[in-house]
Order: structure tokens, then C-alpha cells, then sequence
């Protein structure tokens, strides 16, 4: 199970990297160029990663690579240089004289984060005077888990009224796939329906949804703005975000110091519950939500993935409230699910793949059975995450057995999910009735070679061979039959 | 001489093919049976046999009536 949590992470972490390394060597040292950023980005790297960086860190001149491998155990030489491609790619180390050398920027902006110095302003500005809204931590998470799960709660139950998120969250929920625009056959129109995608979403840890929401966001602003201005504007974005995940919650900063872009950027992370902002107000509080980012970093950055599991990682920052300390679904091995919980939201998730039966004020009562786990496949959410759902949110008492959840019942969940493709169908061409063993051979081992063999049986003499590999085969065969008369089983070649 | 059919290989466990061949029978669609998990089948029938066997599956699986109280 963790195993299956902690790839998720790893491709969280993986997808950020990525943006990061796709970004031009230009657009890099603009990054570079504050000490929040420098710091973030050294956050989110491995730790031969870091411990390379830290190495080399204070010497001036170009490193050789034999100098580096030195540093290897013996027999490894060779591992250190490919293990340092990843910074090389992110621009962070570069070939100078036939060396390797920090870039410029980043080791002076590193070293300003680690000693103090530089741009401070990066690192976000304090409010100093109490301001007339001075909030405390406790609203602020409130305040955040309503955003967010009102988005959420939006995507599930479109048609039991939930109110409808602004403009820009659904612009981006379509942009992301995970709403998807569909007929409304009553009213003759379209509307928003979740996608498969969207069903996936729900059904991960908040933190996931987060990058999700966030790495879209930075899509999507690239597309939006003109070639020449895309590098500052990303640059100016990513700035915000980094800072964002330095800052401390119940605190207010100063929007002053924030460029045009990262005002609007602000007001876009308002709509998700990501920043608070009292109208027109000259200070803002980040949430929780955007500040765990920086957690993540470290967790994921730090080799520990096997450690966290989404139960874990929702409980630490207890931005859920149903998942705060204690989780709330009890699983038992005749398949009946009691859930600890009055939110709306929660129960609309436990509604995909659970048939509800009874509802009282502070718990839902339901059975999970094959036609309700059928339906939730259908919607393309998978066996895993069901079970990563519900061993994430598992009531205290089924915490303490091992595993969390009965195995009967997740070993028929799973079960059910193979039923989902009993028959397999794929295209092809059945060869028959060949004149003499040796022709089987001689196209069998052609085809082979194409890797366009479905099926063959050397007792029948008899195989399928793929659509995309009929032409060749064929127009093999009957080359080999008109150079050689008859084919004979030298032709095996 | 060698001969080439085209058709849809069908993969699928053995309890499947017993079904899939019993619905031959009556609705004709099999080229040929190849071995206990493959058969080769008319391309433009998948569908509807796919949909045929998800029935009868359907109505041969039982669900216990436990009720939660």
C-alpha cells in the first residue's frame, strides 16, 4: 500500500521537477535570481543532490570530473556523474573550462537564503502595524477547508445544488480535465460534469490536489501570455509561489511588495482558499493549504517517501476536517461501511463506491457491494484508490489491526476490478492450415521478430499474427515462396 | 496452402470460453476455438458478444442481503 502512496508522491514531486527542468536556461537564472527561489528549489532535490550542491558550494574554481568522481566509492565513479544530470538539466550546475561550476546567480542567492542577505523582500514582507482584520490561525484553516471543499463538493454533486465556484476555478477545472462540458438533457443546454480524471482527484489527498490545481495554473499561464513576456511572467509566478510555501500561517504580509502579476496571481489563489484577503485590504494570510506545499518538498525531497502514507500526510496539517486526528470510516468483513461524518462532501465521495443505506446526524450507514464498486469503475476510478481512500480515512479502531482494511474485502474490490476485462479482443489475422511444419516455423519466427505475434500453438500449427503486422508477413511468405519455390525450413533465418 | 482469416482474438479465462461458446451455439460468431483461453471470433460481433456476457454475468452473481443497522 505504501508502495502505491508513495509513487504517487514521488510523481507529485516528479511532475514540479519537471516544469522546472523544461524552463530555458534564461527563464532559470530569472528564478535564480531571489533567495526564496534558490532555497525551494534546493528543498524539492534529492540529497546526493543537496550534498553535492553544499560540496561546492564555497569553492570558486570549476570542478573537473575527475575530481567529483573522486568523491565516489570505488566502482561508482561513474554513478555520481549521471546522478548529477538532473541539475545540469535544471540549470543549476554548468560546464565552465572543463568543468563543472554552480551557476552564478544560484550560489549567490543560495548563500544569501542560507546566511542571510539579498533580496529579503523575497522571502514575503510582515505587516508590522495590527491590522484592523486580524485573523487567527483557526479561521484561516476554516476558512481554506470551505473553499476547497466547496470546489470539491462542487465537482461531485453538481445536481444537489452546491453553489457554484467562480469563474476562474471552473475555467481551470475544465482546462485540467477534470470537469468536462456535457449535455443537459432537461434543459437542452451543456453544463459541467466531472470527468474521469475529476473522480481521480477527489478521491487523493489534499496535498495532491493542491499541485494539481497549481501546475495547471501554471500551464495555463503560459499559454495566456505573449512568447516574449512568457519568461518574466512564469518567472514572476513561480517567485510567488515559492514564497507563499516559505510563509507562516496566521501572519499577515504586505501585498505592496508583490509585482502586478503576482497581485492578480493572489486574487486567483483566493477563489481556491490558497491566500485570504479581506477586501481591498493592503495585507493578505496565506492558508494552510499553500504553505503544506513547502512540507511536501521536504518530506518527498528528503528520501523518507516510504514514511508518509496520504492518512498521515492529511492528518499532520489537518486541513480535512472529517480526517483530522481520528479518520472516520469503519470497514468490516461483511462489507458494511459506517462513516463518522455529516459533510456533504464526504458522503458524496463515499457515494461513489458505496451503496448509502441509512443516514443519521453524525453518520451515513451503507454496504459496499459489486454493482456499487462496478459503477465506480465505470467512472474510471480504480480498485487502488478505493482502498487508498478508505485506508486513509480509516476510523482509529481499524488502525490498529494490520492491514487497516479487511483483506476479504479488499481482495474482492480487487477482484471485481479484474471482472471489469474477462474478455479481451483484439484484431488479427488467424494463419492456418500451413503446407508443412516448417512454413509455421518460418513465419513464426519472422513475425516474432516484429513482435506482432498474438497467439500461436506449435501443436496446431496455427497463430494469430496483429493487424499492423499482416502486410509484412505476408508479403514475406510469398517472397520466400517464389525465391525458393518451396519454402523450406533453412529459410529460418 | 496456407490460409488467413481475419477475425478478433479473443483472450479470456476458461470459465469465460465455456460461456462464450455456449453463446455460439445459439448466436453463431466463433471462427475457431483455439485452446482453453483464446478464440478467434468475427470482428464485428466483439461487441455485442462483450455485451451479452457482462449480462449473463451479471445475472449470475448473488449478493447477500445483509441490512446495516
Amino acid at each position: 500500500m505504501t508502495d502505491v502512496i508513495s509513487k504517487n508522491n514521488q510523481e507529485l514531486r516528479s511532475t514540479i521537477t519537471e516544469y522546472l527542468e523544461g524552463l530555458s536556461s534564461k527563464t532559470s537564472e530569472r528564478l535564480f535570481s531571489t533567495p526564496v527561489a534558490c532555497l525551494a528549489i534546493f528543498r524539492l532535490l534529492s540529497s546526493i543532490e543537496k550534498q553535492f550542491i553544499m560540496s561546492i558550494l564555497y569553492i570558486d574554481n570549476p570542478l573537473t570530473s575527475k575530481e567529483v568522481s573522486s568523491w565516489a566509492k570505488p566502482g561508482f565513479e561513474g554513478e555520481i556523474i549521471t546522478r548529477l544530470g538532473p541539475l545540469r538539466k535544471l540549470h543549476i550546475i554548468e560546464k565552465r573550462d572543463g568543468g563543472l561550476v554552480l551557476n552564478e546567480i544560484f550560489r549567490n542567492q543560495l548563500k544569501n537564503a542560507l546566511t542571510g542577505g539579498g533580496d529579503y523582500k523575497s522571502f514575503g514582507v510582515l505587516s508590522n502595524r495590527v491590522s484592523r482584520d486580524n485573523i487567527e490561525q483557526t479561521v484561516l484553516d476554516n476558512y481554506a477547508l470551505k473553499k476547497w471543499e466547496s470546489i470539491l463538493h462542487y465537482m461531485v454533486g453538481t445536481d444537489a445544488g452546491a453553489p457554484k465556484p467562480s469563474g476562474t476555478v471552473l475555467k481551470l477545472m475544465v482546462r485540467a480535465r477534470l470537469m468536462e462540458e456535457a449535455t443537459d438533457y432537461q434543459s437542452g443546454g451543456t453544463k459541467l460534469k466531472i470527468s474521469n480524471k475529476g473522480f481521480q482527484f477527489l478521491l487523493q489527498d489534499v496535498n495532491s490536489q493542491v499541485w494539481t490545481i497549481i501546475l495547471q495554473y501554471l500551464r495555463q499561464n503560459e499559454e495566456q501570455v505573449e512568447e516574449e513576456k512568457q519568461g518574466i511572467h512564469v518567472v514572476e509566478i513561480l517567485n510567488f509561489l515559492f514564497q507563499l510555501s516559505s510563509l507562516e500561517v496566521g501572519q499577515a504580509y504586505i501585498v505592496e511588495s508583490l509585482t502586478p502579476v503576482q497581485r492578480r496571481m493572489l486574487s486567483d489563489l483566493r477563489e481556491f482558499g490558497l491566500a485570504y484577503q479581506s477586501r481591498d485590504s493592503d495585507v493578505f494570510y496565506p492558508t494552510r493549504l499553500v504553505t503544506v506545499l513547502s512540507s511536501i518538498h521536504s518530506n518527498s525531497a528528503s528520501g523518507s517517501l516510504n514514511n508518509i502514507t496520504v492518512g498521515q500526510a492529511s492528518t499532520n496539517i489537518t486541513i480535512d476536517q472529517q480526517s483530522d486526528s481520528s479518520g472516520f470510516i469503519l470497514l468490516e468483513t461483511n462489507y458494511c461501511v459506517y462513516a463518522y461524518t455529516d459533510s456533504p462532501l464526504q458522503i458524496s465521495i463515499l457515494n461513489l463506491f458505496v451503496e448509502l443505506q441509512g443516514r443519521f446526524p453524525n453518520l451515513v450507514t451503507g454496504r459496499i457491494t459489486r454493482d456499487s464498486v462496478k459503477s465506480a469503475f465505470r467512472n474510471g476510478i480504480t480498485a487502488d484508490q478505493i482502498i487508498m481512500y478508505m485506508t486513509a480515512h480509516a476510523h482509529p479502531h481499524l488502525r490498529t489491526q494490520t492491514p487497516t482494511l479487511p483483506i476479504t474485502v479488499t481482495d474482492q474490490i480487487r477482484l471485481w476490478e479484474d471482472e471489469k476485462d474477462r474478455v479481451r479482443g483484439s484484431v488479427g489475422f488467424l494463419y492456418s492450415d500451413f503446407n508443412k511444419p516448417s512454413d509455421f516455423d518460418i513465419i513464426y519466427n519472422y513475425a516474432k521478430k516484429l513482435n506482432v505475434v498474438l497467439w500461436h500453438d506449435d501443436n496446431t500449427k496455427q497463430m494469430v499474427i496483429a493487424e499492423e503486422g499482416h502486410n509484412a508477413v505476408k508479403a514475406y511468405f510469398k517472397s520466400k515462396m517464389s525465391k525458393q519455390g518451396r519454402p523450406s525450413s533453412q529459410g529460418t533465418r | 496452402m496456407v490460409r488467413s482469416h481475419k477475425g478478433t482474438l479473443v483472450t479470456c479465462d476458461p470459465v469465460s470460453r465455456v460461456v462464450l461458446l455456449n453463446l455460439d451455439k445459439k448466436y453463431g460468431f466463433v471462427i475457431r476455438d483455439l485452446d482453453n483461453t483464446h478464440l478467434f471470433i468475427e470482428s464485428s460481433r466483439l461487441e455485442e458478444v462483450k455485451h451479452m456476457f457482462e449480462k449473463i454475468m451479471d445475472q449470475n452473481s448473488y449478493k447477500a442481503d445483509i441490512k446495516v443497522d
